[in-house]
């Protein structure tokens, strides 16, 4: 499924948050969202997913216009997975991941034994399938982020857009989570993620878009970023990227000088 | 963890159906209990062929005062304290879920106190009683729109603006309804005044069946049908918004069914405080958070709950006791324990 921004600005009380922002996500690719702090990143992505209403510009979803789509239609289409974050209450895995039904059902349906199904299938997908009776607040921070991309999986929607799913976590939880990302874009999902860690942008995306001064200041593959020109204007400080073999694939590893 | 852990792993492994049919068995055994315990104390056996002597012909060779009191005295009041108690817990309960907090309560949000100002408004003025319900649905809706325009302005932490926001709608009506008491007939509107806000089952007939029922109906079968939904208003806004929820609608509805039973039972009953607040943890802890079971757990958990109370009200001294301190006597307490309870598990 295809994800388009067109020109899409966006101003609060007369202050400019974004402007001018166009990308394109196809099917399989994935885009690292990198800015600081109050760039614009969470704006953009409560943009695209119908939150806030563009001053200008327009998100089109597979060439149609989502201001015109309904919001369970476009929760057929665009998933949000937000940070890991513990739940008021206490709900199982299981029950955590079938929420992801409800734009399938009507006002007063409830899921049945298909959704319940489908929530197993996602949990299976991700290899949490033991997970399923546990409360979402006794399990770690990187199960409970792979709960919620179960829950997004079982919304059936191809578009993921996700939130800074790595911040609250432990590093080998990150590495968990980008790692399913990955699995994810290959079997053809279009992923959006924001992140503060650029080398999650270099290491786990095909795309990278830099938001900076609320503009976009640069949209390409992460090889374009080799040279640390941008990343090191981005954040200030001398940067060395470089491609490293690890024995088994080739990396891009991002650290100050 | 979450703000309030109520359902460990261990709550989620059993079996909630079983539970919900035990709530059942639990609230059928308050009620039989309820109808033979009184100052005229009625035999099981006799209570049950009174009882079926309406469906089946059976020849009374019971007193007549027997089958009075069971019909015409006991009945209506254990009605009337099973949809009071069913629809304060489930009021309490939707409050808890729509505004992701476990702390909040009728009571908590002034809704208990906003209804209970209606109600001795209309006392005060002497209007007829069936208008009684609609004073007190009325000023409940606004003290619940007031506290949910105080929270929305402050929205670095909700959970505060609701708390500040409870407190201070709550104390508003408190002194409007003592003003009312100040400018009321030391006579006769004052005493009444005073005692119904003090919450009583006392003068429960079948009359105030009728005006409990229709709102009861109106707004339990919604929120039976809407149950799977709910979970979901718990939610981050924006979560639920992304799963295509149309939280607005759902909130809307939610809020005015959960006003509608708590003013509709300050309306025959006065104010019953704790009973929204302490239910539905008990129901959480027992069948866990979906609310799919926590609807209806706590519909019959709040009605064997206040039947039981009830009981005890009109049979442990001469005179009654008003059900509403008896609730607060026995649910402040009881939710300390749950609280420190709950506190030592967590550090184990």
């Amino acid at each position: 499924m295809r994800l388009e921004a067109n020109g899409l600005s966006f101003s609060y009380s007369r202050r400019d948050v974004l402007s001018d922002i166009s990308f394109t996500i196809e099917d399989g690719r994935s885009l690292a969202l990198l800015g600081r702090n109050g760039s614009g990143k969470t704006t953009l992505l409560r943009l695209l997913l119908g939150f806030l209403k563009p001053d200008e510009g327009e998100v089109l979803i597979d060439g149609r216009n989502a201001e015109e789509m309904t919001g369970r239609e476009r929760a057929r289409c665009i998933a949000y997975i937000p940070q890991s974050s513990s739940s008021v209450y206490a709900y199982s895995v299981l029950e955590m991941v079938m929420m992801g039904c409800a734009p399938a059902l009507s006002i007063f349906q409830k899921p049945g034994k298909a959704d319940r199904e489908k929530a197993e299938e996602a949990l299976e997908t991700l290899g949490i399938q033991d997970l399923g009776r546990r409360s979402v607040n006794a399990i770690s921070g990187g199960e409970r982020q792979l709960a919620l991309i179960a829950r997004a999986l079982t919304q059936n929607a191809r578009i993921l857009l996700l939130d800074e799913p790595t911040s609250s976590l432990d590093y080998s939880n990150q590495l968990l989570v980008m790692e399913t990302l990955e699995k994810l874009r290959d079997r053809g999902y279009s992923i959006l993620f924001s992140t503060h860690n650029p080398e999650q942008a270099l290491m786990n995306a095909t795309d990278v878009l830099i938001l900076q001064h609320h503009r976009l200041s640069f949209l390409g593959k992460p090889e374009g970023l080799l040279d640390g020109e941008k990343l090191e204007k981005l954040y200030g400080r001398g940067l060395c990227i470089k491609r490293v073999n690890t024995g088994e694939n080739e990396r891009i590893i991002c650290i100050p000088r | 963890m979450g703000i309030w852990p109520d359902a460990k792993e261990s709550s989620l492994k059993r079996r909630p159906l079983t539970i919900i049919t035990a709530l059942a068995i639990l609230y059928a055994a308050v009620a039989i209990l309820s109808f033979s315990i009184g100052r005229y104390p009625v035999g099981p056996w006799d209570l049950i062929r009174i009882l079926l002597s309406r469906v089946f012909p059976i020849t009374p060779d019971w007193t007549p005062q027997a089958e009075s009191v069971v019909f015409s005295i006991r009945l209506p009041r254990i009605i009337a304290s099973s949809l009071i108690g069913a629809g304060l817990s489930l009021s309490g309960l939707i409050f808890q879920i729509i505004f992701r907090n476990p702390m909040v309560s009728p009571d908590v949000l002034g809704t208990s106190t906003g209804a209970g100002f209606g109600a001795a408004l209309a006392l005060l003025w002497a209007l007829p009683s069936y208008t009684m319900p609609t004073a007190a649905f009325i000023m409940g809706i606004a003290a619940v729109l007031l506290v949910w325009l105080i929270a929305s302005r402050v929205p670095s932490n909700q959970v505060l603006g609701l708390i500040l926001g409870g407190i201070m709608i709550s104390s508003l009506f408190q002194s409007g309804t003592s003003f009312i008491k100040l400018v009321a007939d030391p006579e006769d509107e004052l005493p009444a005044i005073t005692y119904f806000l003090m919450g009583s089952l006392s003068g429960a007939g079948m009359d105030e069946v009728k005006i409990l029922l229709p709102p009861s109906i109106i707004a339990i079968i919604p929120m039976i049908l809407l149950s799977w939904r709910m979970n979901l208003l718990s939610l981050p806004e924006e979560e639920a918004l992304s799963l295509g929820v149309s939280t607005k609608l759902i909130r809307g509805i939610a809020i005015a069914s959960a006003t509608l039973l708590t003013a509709s039972s300050v309306a025959v009953a006065g104010v019953i405080g704790w009973v929204g607040l302490v239910i539905p943890h008990i129901t959480r802890m027992a069948v866990g958070s979906d609310a799919r079971r926590t609807i209806p757990a706590s519909l019959l958990l709040g009605a064997a709950f206040l039947t039981a109370v009830d009981t005890l009200s009109r049979s442990v001294t001469y005179s009654e006791i008003p059900i509403g301190i008896l609730t607060s006597f026995i649910g402040a307490p009881f939710f300390l324990y749950l609280i420190v309870k709950e506190g030592r598990r967590n550090e184990a």
